[in-house]
C-alpha cells in the first residue's frame, strides 16, 4: 500500500467513513467539505504518530495538507529531514 | 430599541468605516445597512411575516451577514444552522423550526438539502451564489422602524439536548441586547476596536461578538477554517485587530501549533477565553509572553444570551480557576436542590436572573420550564460556589457534559446515537482528558453474543459503528475511539463501573 493510499484509507475509515469517496489526490479535502478542521487536525495528529515525524509550526499551513499530493510531497521532505 | 434600530443608528455615524471584511469582500456600515433593508423590503413582498424564521447555512461571507440582518428588518426570527450537521439531523432542526426562507451556500445547499425528501425544506431555498444580485442591492429598502416588540424572538439558536433532540434556544431583541450592552461595557467596545472572529454564527458566541462589534461601530474580520493556527496569526497581523476571543481548544493550538506567543501584536488589545476552562498554566503561559494583554476568562450559556460572568483580567492572576464576577444586569444565586440560595463559599447550582435570559425553547414549554422556574431565574445546570469577592468557581455539571474543543456534548446524546445502531446492546460515552480538545469523546459498547475473538473482526465491528456515528451526527461530537465489550465491569449494585471502564479501556 503506497503512503497516499494509507492516508486515504485512514480518511476513509476513520474520519468520513459516511460519504462515497473517490481516490482522488489532487482533491482539496477540507475545500470539498470531506474533511473539517477538527478532522484535518486528527489527521495532522496521525501522520505524526504515524510516520515519526513532528510538524513544524512554519509547516503548518494549508499548502502542506490541502490534498493527498500535497501531504505526501510534505511526508517525503519531512521524513528525509528526521 | 431593536437590534436592526441600532445598527442603523450605528450606520447613520460610521456610514464609511469597515463594518465586514472577508477573504474576498468587505462591507461598510452603509452598505450593510441598505442591503439587509432592500433584501428586508423584497422578502416582505414575498409574504415573510414578523415571527417567520429565515434559515442561514452558509460559510461566513457577506451574504449571509446581509440576510441576518435582512430577517431582523423584515421582523422575522434569525436562525444560524450548523453546517457540519448530517443531512438528517439538520433535516430534524428544519422540521423544528420550518423557515420560510434557507439562504445556502451553493456547496451546502448541494450536500445538506438536496437528500431531503418533497416538500422540504418547506421554505425556499436561495443560493448565495446563485443570486449575486440579491444580496448587494440597495434599491428599495424596507424602513428601520419594525412593528417587533424588544420582547420578541430575534434568533434562534440549536444547541443539542441530552435526549439528542433538537432545542432551539429563543433570544429576544432585549435578551441579546443586554449582553451586548454587558460586554460593551465590561470590556469595553468601542467603534476604535475591531475583532477577529474565529468562531463560527451558529453558536450564540459568535452571533454575540457579531453583535456587540457591529452595533458598537467596530469592525470584524473573519478568519478561515482555524485548522491552520499561524494564517490566524498572519491574519491578526495583517488586520490589526484590537481583540479576539475563543473556546480553550482556538489558545491551546494557537500555543502549541503556531507563533502566537513570539509574535509582536501591538493592536491586540484582549483576548477572552470562554466555553471551557483554559488550565492555569497555560493562562500564565500567555501573561508570561503577553504580559501587556488583557486576558478576559467569560462563563455563559446560550440560555442566557450567553454571557453570565466575566473575570477581570486584573484578576486573572490571582484567579485562574474562576469564571468571574457577573456581568452588568444579570445577577447570579447559588441554590440548593430546593432553590433556596446557600451560604456564600457553599457548592449549588448556578442560577441565573435578568434580562439575558432567554424567553424558551423553541416549541418545546415543558423543557422551558424544567430550566426557567416559577420565579424567572434560569437553573444552568452547572454546579459552583461564590468567593467573598463574589467570583464564581465552576466545580461540575449536574448532567453527564462532556467538553471537546468547544462543543458541548451530553453523553446520553451520542449514547443514543450508538444504541440506534444495529447490533449495539448497551453504550456509554465517557470524555477522557485530551491535551488539545480539553476532552476526547469516547463510546465503549456492548454488542449481541457472541463478541468476535479476532482482532480484525473486532475492529471491523468497531469501524462499523464508527460509520454509524458519523454518518449522524459531525466529526467534531462524534466519539474518536470505540471499544467494544463481551460486558461492562459493573458494581455490586449492577450499575456500570465507569472507572474500571476507563482503566481497563
Amino acid at each position: 500500500m503506497t503512503t497516499q493510499q494509507r492516508i486515504f484509507e485512514y480518511i476513509r475509515t476513520k474520519l468520513n467513513p459516511s460519504s462515497q469517496l473517490q481516490f482522488d489526490p489532487t482533491q482539496n479535502l477540507m475545500g470539498d467539505g470531506i474533511l473539517d478542521s477538527l478532522a484535518m487536525m486528527d489527521l495532522i495528529v496521525w501522520l505524526e504518530q504515524t510516520f515519526s515525524i513532528t510538524v513544524d509550526t512554519d509547516d503548518l499551513v494549508p499548502e502542506n495538507f490541502a490534498t493527498l499530493d500535497a501531504m505526501t510531497n510534505y511526508l517525503a521532505k519531512a521524513c528525509s529531514v528526521a | 430599541m431593536l437590534l436592526q434600530e441600532r445598527l442603523h443608528d450605528i450606520a447613520g455615524r460610521f456610514p464609511d468605516k469597515l463594518a465586514l471584511g472577508f477573504a474576498h469582500e468587505s462591507l461598510t456600515f452603509a452598505e450593510l445597512d441598505q442591503r439587509s433593508r432592500a433584501l428586508a423590503a423584497r422578502w416582505r413582498d414575498w409574504g415573510v411575516r414578523p415571527g417567520d424564521r429565515v434559515g442561514l447555512l452558509a460559510e461566513p461571507c457577506a451574504a449571509v451577514v446581509v440576510a441576518f440582518w435582512a430577517a431582523l428588518y423584515a421582523d422575522a426570527i434569525a436562525v444560524h444552522l450548523n453546517e457540519h450537521l448530517a443531512p438528517e439531523a439538520l433535516g430534524d432542526i428544519l422540521d423544528d423550526c420550518e423557515p420560510v426562507i434557507v439562504v445556502a451556500s451553493r456547496r451546502y445547499a448541494t450536500q445538506k438539502l438536496a437528500q431531503r425528501g418533497p416538500g422540504t425544506p418547506r421554505g425556499r431555498i436561495l443560493v448565495v451564489e446563485d443570486e449575486p444580485e440579491m444580496f448587494a442591492r440597495s434599491e428599495g429598502q424596507a424602513s428601520a422602524a419594525a412593528t417587533a416588540a424588544e420582547t420578541d424572538i430575534a434568533a434562534i439558536v440549536y444547541t443539542s439536548g441530552s435526549t439528542g433532540t433538537p432545542k432551539g434556544v429563543c433570544l429576544s431583541h432585549r435578551n441579546l441586547n443586554t449582553t451586548v450592552q454587558a460586554v460593551a461595557t465590561h470590556m469595553p467596545i468601542t467603534s476604535e476596536d475591531s475583532y477577529l472572529m474565529v468562531v463560527p454564527l451558529h453558536y450564540v458566541h459568535g452571533l454575540l461578538q457579531l453583535l456587540v462589534h457591529t452595533l458598537c461601530g467596530g469592525s470584524i474580520h473573519f478568519a478561515p477554517d482555524f485548522v491552520f493556527p499561524n494564517v490566524v496569526v498572519d491574519q491578526l497581523v495583517r488586520t490589526r485587530v484590537t481583540g479576539f476571543s475563543g473556546v480553550p481548544y482556538h489558545f491551546v493550538a494557537l500555543m502549541d501549533r503556531s507563533r502566537f506567543l513570539e509574535t509582536d501584536l501591538p493592536d491586540l488589545r484582549w483576548i477572552a477565553v470562554t466555553g471551557g476552562r483554559l488550565p492555569a498554566e497555560r493562562i500564565a503561559q500567555i501573561r508570561q509572553a503577553k504580559p501587556g494583554l488583557q486576558l478576559h476568562v467569560w462563563y455563559g450559556q446560550t440560555e442566557c444570551a450567553p454571557r453570565v460572568t466575566a473575570l477581570d483580567p486584573r484578576r486573572v492572576d490571582r484567579k485562574p480557576d474562576s469564571a468571574g464576577s457577573p456581568v452588568p444586569g444579570v445577577k447570579v444565586l447559588i441554590v440548593d436542590e430546593t432553590g433556596r440560595e446557600v451560604p456564600q463559599g457553599q457548592v449549588g447550582e448556578v442560577v441565573v436572573c435578568g434580562e439575558n435570559v432567554m424567553v424558551g425553547y423553541w416549541r418545546q414549554p415543558e423543557a422551558t420550564a424544567r430550566v426557567i422556574d416559577s420565579l424567572g431565574r434560569l437553573h444552568t445546570g452547572d454546579w459552583g460556589w461564590l468567593d467573598e469577592e463574589g467570583d464564581l468557581f465552576l466545580t461540575g455539571r449536574r448532567d453527564a457534559m462532556i467538553k471537546s474543543a468547544g462543543e458541548r456534548i451530553f453523553a446520553e446524546e451520542i449514547e443514543a446515537v450508538l444504541l440506534q445502531c444495529e447490533g449495539v446492546l448497551d453504550a456509554v460515552v465517557l470524555g477522557v482528558p485530551d491535551d488539545l480538545a480539553g476532552e476526547r469523546i469516547e463510546a465503549h459498547v456492548r454488542v449481541v453474543p457472541p463478541l468476535p475473538h479476532e482482532e480484525e473482526a473486532i475492529q471491523h465491528l468497531a469501524d462499523r459503528i464508527r460509520r454509524h456515528c458519523l454518518g449522524k451526527v459531525p466529526f467534531a461530537r462524534a466519539p474518536k475511539a470505540y471499544h467494544i465489550w463481551a460486558d461492562f465491569p459493573r458494581k455490586p449494585n449492577g450499575k456500570v463501573d465507569r472507572p474500571r471502564m476507563l482503566a481497563g479501556r
